[in-house]
């Protein structure tokens, strides 16, 4: 195989936190499989989880926002932290109910790109 | 079945004489100011593995060499050399366009890393708005100047984690190594992040609109 070593232009000493992503490669490459009961219902899962995403990170863009703006008190802050806290976690925990990786989580909209 | 490497300019240079995937000799296709590279395929390929995305970005890259090229996503077939011709037909205006916007350029990716030195639970949710305001201005701190040197840039929404940016930056071959000697300089300035640039990659990321 090809190595791709040459494609490393900059990197730092240590490339092991980046490395990890080289197995979830694998594992996206070995794990496709044709279409059966159960794949379309993951399918669908992943559909709908895309479009929670999308809402989810929208929320916590304006949250980030509002804050960055200032003139919130901290009790407000701390309720608007939990929140997207909660949000991300219970997230999270659905994807990995499905099987889901971030990668399965997005939709190729065309001419307008991916949606997340 | 046919399978498409990249839609190129420069129409009255053949495709290189090697093989793609499967060891299938590269053919091409021109319609007026385009040429489609693809090679023929009796059987489906099988099931996608890492050798044959190095072998589709080999090809994607050989062709880069002699001309601009809008890389084509790996596993981009059509049934026949009439489906081809029409997709170049239908297409030939946006086609042209995105390979103007390309040229001479390549993309590079950059993804950053935060060294997180409190790598505990996050306690408070005031605690978790600052980390990801933090997260949004190491990563800006990185972007803002590298945007600077490309022509064009593209951010997608960090994967969680450690991860703050991942991003492609079109870059003018002209101004590869300066946007490396950037990256080397945001590096030493910014210890709390690991950067990492790969490439030249062909320009996928500012091909998808075509």
């Amino acid at each position: 195989m090809d190595s791709p070593a040459d494609k490393l232009l900059a990197a730092p000493i240590d490339l092991d936190p980046f490395a990890r992503d080289l197995r979830r490669l694998d594992q996206a490459l070995s794990g496709r499989v044709g279409a059966d009961p159960e794949n379309v219902e993951r399918g669908l899962a992943a559909l709908v989880l895309t479009v929670v995403e999308l809402l989810r990170q929208l929320m916590e863009r304006q949250a980030l926002r509002r804050v960055e703006a200032g003139g919130l008190d901290d009790e407000t802050i701390e309720r608007l932290g939990r929140t997207l806290m909660a949000l991300e976690q219970r997230m999270d925990e659905l994807k990995e109910t499905f099987g889901l990786s971030d990668d399965d989580l997005n939709l190729d909209l065309g001419p307008l790109g991916r949606l997340l | 079945m046919i399978w498409v490497y990249g839609i190129c300019d420069r129409p009255e240079l053949a495709a290189p004489r090697r093989p793609g995937l499967a060891q299938a000799p590269l053919d091409s296709l021109r319609e007026q100011a385009l040429l489609a590279v693809f090679t023929r395929h009796a059987h489906s390929l099988g099931e996608p593995d890492a050798d044959a995305l190095w072998a589709h970005e080999r090809v994607v890259e050989r062709l880069m060499t002699d001309r601009t090229v809008l890389p084509m996503r790996f596993g981009s077939t059509v049934a026949d050399e009439a489906e081809l011709r029409r997709f170049l037909v239908d297409r030939q205006a946006t086609l042209a366009a995105a390979l103007a916007g390309i040229a001479g350029r390549v993309e590079l990716g950059v993804r950053i890393l935060a060294q997180r030195e409190d790598a505990g639970p996050v306690a408070s949710g005031r605690e978790y708005v600052l980390s990801k305001l933090r997260d949004g201005a190491r990563a800006d701190r990185v972007h803002e100047p590298l945007a600077a040197l490309a022509a064009d840039s593209r951010l997608q929404p960090p994967r969680g984690g450690e991860e703050v940016l991942r991003g492609a930056y079109l870059v003018d071959r002209s101004a590869l190594s300066r946007f490396r000697a950037g990256v080397q300089r945001l590096q030493q300035a910014h210890p709390d992040v690991a950067i990492l640039c790969t490439g030249p990659w062909p320009p996928y990321t500012f091909a998808s609109g075509a």
